[in-house]
């Protein structure tokens, strides 16, 4: 998960960036989270649960015990960054956006 | 009306903007009607009610102008169509009055079931321009009932399988390719759908010409071209206003039909300057089941991905896909190579190929602050179809889908929740059928259909909810039905939220046995409103399950029958939402009240030319658990 650019940004409600400023921060205890163009996942606290921590009917009836919701977290405060499906052996979701500057 | 030789000598090639608007918006026009004549001729529920079509208008080469605001993903498969046509009718000729059908996967079309119909527009002894109607049919002739044939391991198993053929010459029915369908189908309302699309395309042809003839050639060809580059310009500006970067996703579909594997479907999308690139490197290989999708699928699921997250305001048409680029290999998932079976191709390989090129536009939205706002999180996500046959109480064969799936939830947007039963991702004028006409139409009696409690993917806003439903056979005239189920999303939902919203609910289906609600019927006690009160042994069913009999009442049923075994429920899962990050309540319960934040994505109200959906049913108004907080930074 990587930001850099220009300018301030947010992506969703919980991260804040401050490209000019240098800091990606959490938007709820404003914890640095990191700089701009370095891999923020590092830094961040993972957790995995149950597929039923997003509600019923989420899969609990065909449960093979393959699937997880693997949330990303802010490593102080807990808030949730991104929340994907966890799957042993397949490649996670990734992002790497240039903000700020275009073409 | 006919303009004056001054006004159109005037327009020539360069059409003034005001000119341009209202023949561009006559084309669309041109293909709504379309839709309407199509779907009026037909008798089906599934083009009835569930809008299960699509319309075109393409340029000469088949390159598409317009499309109708029907299945998305059909209309982007006419010009595969139109080029396979022209490609392979040298020998019959391709002549004024023609029309030609085909549903081949490999030759253009997305499944079996959708049968296309195309039409060269003639002017001045040349081509002008193409048109196209396609539609979903009730049954292909495969080894099961409604087209989809849960253990096809092949494409020849699933029925029948057209390369362009003419069904109309010159203006005239070819009768012979018309008995030759229906000799290979079970049901015969396949013959009115497929009269519905050359009625469809006839009016198409006419409407066309009535332009041409009052605006001349020329300005008619022009806006068609116009519109086109005015497409792709309007893309290239925007894409330019947004952040560069790369973005991936993984998305799964889950039980090929014949075993529970995971196939996975990985999109790598890179947008540089004015164009994006879609990867799909490290895509399983394709499938032994019917859950693959050919090229045309794969291409088309990138772009009504592309359309209802970018193009909000530009036309859906050949200029969009000027602007993207599509990495595949031949032989996986959802580009498989023949002779992989591909019948759900529809609500498998491209539902979740949508899924996972969708969850990277919304993403790249959240990081442009000019267009932050038009972010959605994943819309809809699975689907389920469940399909059942036999024959009807007016003593008629038949074989039917149950169209509901297409009551999903919308994505969750920046500042709303998404909107309930908003309807298929792939359908810009979703509807579900009216229970009163299923149960008018076959012998089927609903117990309920509402919306599926918690459905929607909890966050700062929550996904739209979807729906659940039961139903049990009633006064078949064989005492049964036969039925099966073609769904994805069971072991896992593939509605994903975006920046910390929660996924949306995957599906269930399940059998009840023994119920005895023909006894209640009969009696005329009410019938239970809850899964849970109804009575009997309750199994979970595959979400690819084979067909299978179900039972149901007879009139003048002996007591002591058992088999009135006909519950059937499933739930189609729908909608996550975007972002919680809230008062330090990242654990989440099951059944828990939601006191972080929540931020999601809704339906936008910006979708084109979207009519109004009334959902044919009134849900009980449940309780959110879902509660909405500002986030204080």
């Amino acid at each position: 998960m990587r930001f850099s650019g220009r300018g301030t940004a947010r992506f969703g409600a919980a991260l804040g960036l401050d490209l000019d400023g240098g800091a990606i921060r959490c938007t709820h205890c404003t914890s640095t989270l990191g700089k701009p163009g370095e891999d923020l996942l590092p830094g961040l606290r993972e957790w995995e649960a149950p597929l039923t921590a997003a509600g019923p009917v989420r899969g609990e009836d065909y449960d093979r015990g393959r699937f997880r919701l693997r949330h990303v977290l802010c490593p102080n405060c807990g808030s949730t960054l991104d929340v994907h499906l966890s799957f042993e052996g397949a490649p996670r979701p990734s992002m790497e956006a240039v903000i700020g500057t275009t073409s | 009306m006919k303009l004056d030789d001054a006004v159109t000598s005037k327009i020539g090639q360069d059409v003034d903007p005001v000119t341009f608007e209202v023949l561009n918006h006559r084309l669309l026009s041109i293909t709504e009607e379309m839709g309407i004549q199509y779907m009026r001729c037909s008798g089906s529920n599934v083009l009835i009610t569930g809008n299960d079509a699509a319309t075109a208008i393409m340029r000469a080469d088949g390159a598409l102008v317009a499309v109708g605001p029907y299945i998305v993903t059909q209309g982007n498969v006419l010009p595969l169509i139109v080029e396979a046509t022209q490609r392979m009718s040298t020998d019959v000729g391709i002549h004024d009055g023609d029309i030609f059908i085909c549903n081949d996967p490999y030759l253009g079309a997305i499944h079996a079931p959708d049968f296309a119909t195309v039409a060269p527009i003639f002017h001045g002894g040349e081509i002008v321009a193409w048109i196209g109607a396609s539609g979903h049919q009730l049954d292909t002739g495969g080894m099961d009932p409604g087209g989809f044939s849960v253990k096809a391991v092949d494409i020849h198993q699933e029925g029948l399988r057209m390369p362009p053929v003419k069904i109309v010459d010159r203006g005239t029915v070819r009768e012979d390719v018309l008995r030759w369908i229906l000799n290979q189908v079970r049901d015969p309302l396949v013959g009115l759908d497929v009269k519905g699309q050359i009625a469809a395309l006839n009016n198409g042809r006419r409407r066309l010409l009535e332009l041409i003839e009052t605006w001349g050639v020329a300005p008619v060809k022009g806006v068609m071209e116009g519109s086109i580059t005015h497409a792709r310009e309007k893309l290239q500006r925007r894409l330019r206003e947004l952040p560069d970067g790369r973005w991936r996703d993984v998305q799964y579909i889950d039980h090929d039909g014949h075993e529970p594997n995971i196939y996975r479907i990985v999109c790598t999308m890179t947008k540089h300057g004015d164009r994006i690139v879609f990867d799909f490197t490290d895509t399983s290989p394709n499938a032994r089941g019917l859950i693959n999708s050919t090229y045309s699928g794969l291409q088309a699921a990138v772009l009504s991905s592309m359309y209802i997250n970018l193009c909000w305001d530009i036309p859906w048409n050949r200029g969009v896909r000027d602007c993207i680029e599509i990495v595949t290999e031949s032989g996986t998932v959802n580009n498989c190579a023949y002779p992989a079976p591909c019948a759900m191709a529809t609500i498998s390989a491209v539902i979740v190929t949508i899924d996972v090129t969708w969850r990277c536009l919304a993403q790249l939205l959240l990081t442009s602050p000019p267009h932050h706002e038009q972010a959605m999180a994943v819309w809809s996500g699975t689907s389920m179809a469940p399909i059942f046959s036999g024959r009807s109480q007016h003593g008629f064969a038949f074989a039917a889908t149950e169209m509901s799936h297409f009551g999903g939830g919308g994505g969750a947007r920046t500042y709303a929740d998404g909107v309930d039963t908003a309807g298929i991702v792939f359908n810009t004028t979703p509807n579900m059928p009216n229970i009163e006409d299923q149960e008018a139409e076959y012998p089927v009696l609903y117990l309920f259909r509402r919306h599926l409690r918690d459905s929607g993917g909890p966050g700062l806003y929550r996904g739209g909810r979807s729906a659940e439903l039961a139903y049990m056979v009633y006064e078949a005239p064989e005492g049964k039905l036969e039925g099966l189920f073609a769904g994805t999303g069971a072991e896992m939902p593939n509605a994903i939220g975006v920046a910390g919203g929660m996924p949306g609910a995957a599906i269930r289906v399940a059998r009840v046995v023994g119920t005895g609600l023909n006894d209640r019927v009969r009696r005329g006690q009410p019938l239970p409103a809850a899964l849970e009160d109804v009575a009997g042994e309750v199994e979970i069913l595959s979400c690819k399950h084979e067909r299978t009999p179900i039972a149901g009442a007879m009139s003048g049923t002996t007591a002591g029958r058992r088999a009135a075994a006909t519950a059937i429920r499933y739930a189609a899962s729908r909608r996550a939402s975007l972002t919680t990050s809230g008062a330090g309540s990242c654990h989440r319960r099951p059944h828990a009240r939601y006191t972080a934040s929540q931020f999601g994505l809704t339906a936008p109200s910006t979708l084109m030319r979207r009519r109004s959906c009334v959902p044919s049913f009134a849900g009980p108004g449940l309780p959110s658990r879902a509660r909405r907080a500002r986030v204080t930074p």
